[in-house]
């Protein structure tokens, strides 16, 4: 055993020598399917595990108090009893305003953060005033005397800004002190609307952005000392100002009066975990995708040591003919297997790891990122246990085929294909995509998963079926053409055990990039301006009655009408008999949903975007009606004809659902989830939004610009750039989903490019005979350039057919999109593998016909 | 009037002489078989009358035409207008299946009716029920009678046959050899045989033997 035990370790390294190429497409092809995965787990475990370890400086306290209006002295005073010794408190503002530079009058939506001495308690803010980093806890200090801002460095372009220029904030000028380098939570801040500004506190109130129920938010954030446990002092400031744990904002100027409050306290705990659910959601979509690439890159390997399985057959039955047993075979094809797989691993890691820096160090402006640290373990060993077991998994099973052989079968290179060993491979490939996902099911959402599997598999099984019956086809109907296409499809059907799987890869990739080309773009359609859909100009919320009058009367001096819609803060308390407020159920959307607080609005009919689907428009002349969205009517469980009731600060308020409306959000137009009968909801204290459109781009930096100083109030939000935000975000999401896309068209060429290497010597032999029999080498280039077109053709069309199907499926039946599909994209797409294909057929055909043939 | 003729051939690899100073002739319609021990020159010697290599020194002229001053395309073209091959090992291209492999020279040259032309070919030839058939559904002796079918469908002017019958039976080889001749004589094509076997060689009309690279007559 240990004399064969050396042999077999020489005979299989000196295999894998002789068939170098296969080898290092064998090892390439797993290590990218490996580096995806690892690199993608390590992204969403660093951005968990920054959320959780880092959450501190996100929240830039221990405990945060998060109100609309400021807490009265009286609450002040009794927090201060409640807190332990040595806690020290600091207050903060934040809210959207519009920036106007003095210089040039070029104005934009910013994020705007009054600070307190001595900000922030955690993290760290960078500074930076011409080349040099000022102290910036000094710097704070300096904002509370003097009116002085640090900008984003973003403005500096928007604006055109630069140190010592003067930028409005409502009705104030601050001089520009410099720009920010760094600042606490990073990461978190890359999701909020506009570039942060810093002002101090003490100029707030005169710069007229806060007044009552305007926009902002009011911080007090809290730093206890070590010892303390936030969670238990949150809890005590909950009981003594009488809030429920779980608060979705009531955010009203009359939510005191209606006997709710608009107070929320966060401890950096509890935060920590309301970010990772919102990133879980991205998180699992990635995780999935990436497992899926990981299989696919698995079944690659898998179909590429099958053939090379059956090209080392001879030697390896040699070894058998001469006595060897068949458990001394298996140990051969073992350390082969071990070697790839090993190098394969080893290499996949690496990459993985190197990715996941490279990532990291591009977004870590835009995520929150952690670095070295033994949070990474659980990834890298998850990531190389997943695909130690799909690709031991794969790639065994022709191994374990091969050794079901009689020597004599062995020795002579004969495959058995009988249809009972094909099943048996089939369902342990089953098998072992079960055992696989079992860690994953372990580790994320059982359902999505249970899910993504059965796509997958049907997926594969379409492709392969889809495969096998047009390579069959295409040999028989292939007889009536010329020689070309005849040689060209038959060698299609004779190699088709290989090249299934070569197409079934292909053709999942171009799946993949199908999909994501369809989806992005009727996403990006729908954000698009064009002659049947023009986006308002600005937005304007918190206008209240007495601003409603000056505002249109403002707009009329632009030539453009404000178009108001009414917004009335209420809660929902019951739904029929059933009571909702703080209803808890395992689905956290809904939750949110039933017990937020809810914008109420009335109109005389639906508005531009808006589609009555069910039911009756409002007559309201008896009784109040409502008409739902009929997404949010779907997640609440609410039918026809059920009764609402509603707390309208403090009245009580019942509607008869009686219609259901789609609404098309994408229009920026002023769209609601409930209105209610005008009749019943004029008299109701409410606030404004106010659309405009019709400005030109000119007229737009100068209006934002008066109405920050003449409204400061009111939040005004130029769409374009709102929208434009959003599409680069969305452009990210996709650029991330089609780098995945083409990992597995890379894996799947791999595959290509075995198989031809797998074939070459067949391929040698025909070439010779038919250069000997006069064929020209025009001939040859013809025929192996039909064979390789065929099977992108063949891919495209299953590919790229399903991935359009199913698009156009969930489009049509999950979203409100319109379908708009980028043939352009899909033709360029089909183009690009093309004249990969005939590249490659081309290369081949010279490689062959120019070695000198024998008789 | 010679359709083959090789003047003072000479072809060496490095350090070894494989041909020397060979003189060679063959009229239309005759048949000569070349004997030798492995490793004689016996297929290199075929290589060179093929056009496949080129000789170091001497002449060979096909039809008058001299083989070795003829560029690729022209060699190609000569091969595939009036040469036929049949190998010991058949040769037959897997992908295509006999009738397909029987067509290729009558595709190559265009010519019309080709898959009729090759069908009937296969079914005098015993092979009607074969003709669909992929060539590893077939065995040694189908193979090599659908390759015989193949060198002779074009009517070419010379038939170049190495080994023929080396992987077949003594029976199926007997079978394959006298339909080779039968086919040569009957279409009268010249037939230019490299054999080991005896048997196949005492059946065409000449014989010569090749002995460390030098031609001897029998």
């Amino acid at each position: 055993m240990t004399r064969f035990h050396s042999v077999a370790k020489w005979v299989s390294l000196r295999l894998i020598r002789k068939h170098r190429i296969l080898a290092v497409l064998v090892i390439a092809s797993l290590a990218l399917g490996i580096a995806q995965r690892v690199g993608i787990g390590l992204m969403l475990d660093s951005i968990q595990n920054a959320l959780v370890h880092q959450s501190k400086s996100f929240l830039l306290a221990d405990i945060e108090i998060r109100s609309v209006d400021p807490i009265s002295p009286e609450k002040l005073a009794e927090l201060k009893t409640i807190l332990p010794q040595n806690s020290k408190l600091q207050t903060s503002v934040e809210c959207l305003s519009i920036a106007v530079s003095s210089s040039n009058y070029k104005s934009t939506l910013v994020s705007l953060k009054a600070v307190d001495q001595g900000f922030p308690f955690y993290g760290q803010l960078k500074l930076k005033s011409g080349q040099v980093y000022p102290n910036a806890t000094a710097a704070i200090s300096h904002l509370q005397r003097y009116p002085e801002a640090w900008i984003d460095p973003t403005l500096k372009i928007t604006l055109g800004l630069k140190e010592g220029d003067i930028i409005y904030l409502g009705k104030i000028g601050f001089l520009v002190k410099g720009y920010i380098a760094a600042e606490p939570g990073e990461g978190i801040q890359g999701f909020s609307f506009g570039p942060r500004v810093y002002v101090g506190t003490s100029f707030l109130q005169a710069s007229g952005l806060v007044s009552e129920g305007s926009r902002v938010s009011h911080l007090i954030l809290i730093k206890l000392p070590e010892s303390k446990n936030p969670l238990q002092i949150a809890q005590k400031i909950r009981t003594a100002w009488g809030l429920s744990e779980k608060s979705y904002q009531w955010r009203t100027p009359f939510a005191n009066a209606a006997g709710g409050s608009d107070i929320q306290v966060t401890t950096h705990m509890e935060k920590a975990k309301q970010w990772i659910r919102l990133f879980g959601d991205v998180g699992q979509f990635f995780s999935v995708l990436s497992l899926l690439m990981l299989i696919l890159s698995c079944l690659a390997v898998g179909t590429m040591l099958r053939g090379y399985s059956e090209r080392i057959l001879p030697e390896i039955g040699v070894t058998h003919l001469l006595g060897a047993t068949r458990a001394q075979v298996a140990q051969t094809l073992v350390l082969i297997l071990s070697y790839f797989i090993g190098l394969g691993t080893v290499l996949g890691l690496i990459l993985g790891c190197s990715g996941f820096a490279l990532i990291q160090w591009q977004f870590q402006a835009y995520l929150p990122t952690s670095w070295l640290g033994w949070w990474m373990a659980k990834p890298i060993v998850l990531g190389a246990i997943e695909s130690l077991v799909f690709a031991f998994g794969f790639g065994s099973l022709p191994l374990i085929l091969t050794m079901t052989w009689k020597p004599l079968e062995l020795a002579n290179g004969i495959s058995d294909r009988r249809v009972s060993k094909r099943i048996i491979m089939a369902l342990s490939g089953a098998i072992i995509v079960l055992i696989g996902s079992f860690f994953y099911i372990d580790t994320l959402n059982l359902k999505l998963a249970f899910g993504a599997s059965v796509v997958l598999a049907l997926a594969i099984g379409l492709c392969i079926g889809l495969a096998k019956v047009c390579t069959a086809l295409s040999t028989r109907f292939s007889q009536q053409w010329s020689f070309e296409f005849q040689y060209g499809f038959n060698n299609l059907y004779r190699f088709r055990h290989h090249f299934v799987w070569a197409i079934t890869s292909l053709s999942i990739g171009i799946l993949c990039l199908s999909m994501v080309g369809i989806f992005k773009s009727s996403l990006l359609a729908e954000l698009q301006q064009d002659r049947n859909q023009v986006f308002p100009d600005l937005f304007l919320v918190g206008i209240f009655d007495h601003q409603k009058d000056d505002l249109t009367h403002y707009f009329y001096q632009w030539t453009s009408k404000l178009q108001l819609s009414p917004v009335i803060k209420a809660r929902m308390t019951h739904i029929n008999a059933r009571r909702v407020g703080n209803v808890t159920t395992n689905d956290e959307q809904k939750n949110y949903l039933l017990n937020r607080e809810q914008n109420l609005s009335f109109r005389e009919q639906t508005g531009e975007g808006e589609k009555l689907i069910a039911g009756d428009w409002m007559k309201g002349w008896y009784q109040v009606e409502a008409s739902l969205e009929e997404w949010f009517a779907k997640k609440l469980d609410i039918n026809l004809g059920d009764t609402l009731t509603f707390d309208v600060q403090g009245v009580t308020l019942k509607a008869k659902v009686t219609s259901f409306r789609t609404v098309k959000w994408t229009t920026f137009k002023p769209n609601f989830f409930i209105l209610l009968s005008p009749n019943a909801l004029k008299e109701a204290p409410k606030e404004w939004l106010g659309t405009v459109s019709g400005l030109s781009t000119e007229e737009l930096p100068k209006i934002q610009a008066q109405l920050a100083e003449q409204f400061p109030s009111v939040t005004t939000i130029p769409v374009k750039e709102s929208v434009d935000k959003i599409k680069r975000t969305l452009n990210l999401v996709f650029h991330a989903v089609e780098v995945l896309s083409y990992l597995a068209v890379i894996s799947a060429i791999a595959t290509l490019v075995s198989v031809v290497m797998l074939t070459l010597s067949f391929r040698q032999k025909d070439v010779h005979t038919l250069k000997i029999l006069g064929f020209s080498y025009k001939a040859v280039q013809q025929a192996i350039a039909i064979e390789f077109a065929a099977i992108v053709t063949l891919s495209c069309v299953i590919g790229g057919g399903i991935g359009t199907s199913v698009s156009i499926w969930l489009l049509l039946s999950e979203t409100n999109l319109e379908l708009h599909i980028p043939i352009g994209t899909l033709w360029w797409v089909f183009i690009g593998f093309m004249s990969l294909a005939l590249a490659m057929s081309f290369g081949v055909a010279r490689y062959l016909y120019h070695s000198k043939p024998k008789l | 009037m010679k359709l083959l003729e090789v003047k003072d051939v000479t072809k060496n690899y490095p350090g070894t002489e494989i041909l020397s100073h060979i003189e060679l002739s063959l009229a239309p319609g005759e048949s000569l078989a070349i004997l030798g021990r492995s490793g004689s020159g016996k297929t290199t010697l075929l290589n060179l009358l093929a056009g496949l290599d080129t000789p170091d020194s001497g002449e060979i002229y096909f039809d008058q035409k001299p083989i070795h001053t003829l560029k690729e395309s022209e060699l190609a073209q000569l091969r595939g207008k009036h040469m036929g091959f049949v190998f010991q090992s058949y040769r037959l291209l897997e992908a295509l299946t006999a009738l397909e492999n029987v067509c290729l020279p009558l595709e190559l040259l265009e010519k019309d009716h080709a898959i009729q032309t090759a069908s009937d070919l296969l079914a005098k030839l015993g092979l009607e029920s074969k003709i669909n058939q992929f060539p590893h559904r077939l065995s040694g002796g189908e193979q090599q009678r659908v390759a015989i079918a193949r060198a002779i469908v074009h009517q070419p002017k010379l038939i170049i046959a190495d080994e023929p019958t080396g992987n077949l039976d003594h029976r199926t080889g007997r079978e394959v050899s006298d339909l080779l001749i039968e086919s040569c004589k009957k279409f009268n094509i010249a037939l230019l045989v490299a054999t080991h076997d005896t048997e196949l060689a005492n059946k065409v009309e000449k014989r010569v033997e090749l002995f460390d690279g030098v031609l001897k007559s029998v």
